[in-house]
């Protein structure tokens, strides 16, 4: 039975029919070649990537616990009943104290010119 | 080591492949004169070009590579090679497409191809070379899937997978040439 596989297996072999292929040219290259991989050998491990891969997975993680850390004192943080959000100051005039003395300055400016 | 030694055959593959990482020249070309060949026509199959340079530069960064890694072959010497040139081509298949260099024709076919030979290899042309990697290693070199996708930095489900497909579209490419 032809399988598929030996289907493919077969055509691979009759498209390699014809070529006579000569090492001769390969081995002609074989110094030059033993030159470089003795060159890339000797190169200090690939300093770039090797620190990358060291310090990336480390650095993921720290942001990862800060971004916790963040949360959990924004969450938990006893001021935050007490700020005054944006669409209230936009909203009602009433509010005049912002806590933030630049901000209230700048609201004070915008209300006096309309 | 000695030069005598390696041009005597006197060492197995495995101690030729160590001797050239040590930097014996001797053992470098027999390991090129032994193993060339055949990394040359993998890499030509992978491909998909029958003639042209690019092969060769695929076996050499192949040599290279096996020279350059600490691994070490579990069985074959040769067949780990090929695997190797099978990779390297991979790669630089998907460098000349990235470069838009695929309709670079092939010059002429080194031997005397004939009209059918051609025909297959159009055929196995129209898969990706991806596709023909995975054949080259499983169907003709006899790989087993998680060689395979060893070889090729996949996985063995992806592997299995492409295997299945590219099978199926070379037998229909093979009917539709009449070839099958």
């Amino acid at each position: 039975m032809t399988t598929r596989r030996s289907v493919a297996g077969e055509a691979l072999r009759r498209a390699g029919r014809g070529l006579h292929e000569d090492p001769e040219r390969l081995v002609a290259g074989v110094p030059a070649w033993m030159r470089e991989a003795a060159r890339r050998r000797a190169r200090p491990a690939d300093g770039f990537p090797a620190l990358a891969a060291w310090a990336l997975p480390r650095l993921a993680a720290a942001t990862a616990a800060a971004v916790v850390v963040a949360v959990t004192v924004s969450l938990w943080s006893p001021s935050s009943s007490s700020t005054v959000s944006f669409e209230s100051l936009i909203l009602d005039d009433g509010v005049a104290d912002t806590g933030d003395e630049l901000f209230d300055a700048l609201l004070g400016a915008e209300r006096n010119h309309g | 080591m000695e030069a005598q030694q390696v041009a005597g055959r006197h060492l197995d593959d495995h101690d030729v492949l160590l001797a050239a990482r040590h930097g014996s020249e001797d053992a470098g070309r027999r390991l090129m004169r032994d193993h060339g060949a055949g990394m040359l026509r993998t890499a030509r199959h992978v491909l998909g070009r029958y003639g042209g340079n690019d092969a060769e530069d695929a076996v050499q960064e192949a040599f290279i590579a096996a020279l350059t890694t600490d691994a070490l072959p579990r069985a074959d010497v040769g067949a780990w090679l090929r695997a190797i040139a099978a990779r390297k081509a991979l790669d630089a298949a998907r460098t000349r497409q990235r470069r838009s260099e695929d309709q670079l024709s092939d010059g002429p076919a080194p031997g005397p191809a004939d009209l059918e030979v051609l025909a297959v290899r159009e055929a196995l042309a129209r898969l990706s070379a991806r596709d023909r990697a995975v054949l080259v290693l499983v169907d003709l070199e006899g790989h087993s899937m998680a060689e395979a996708a060893e070889a090729l930095g996949t996985t063995n489900v992806g592997t299995r997978l492409r295997a299945v497909r590219a099978r199926r579209k070379l037998a229909m490419l093979l009917r539709e040439g009449g070839l099958s």
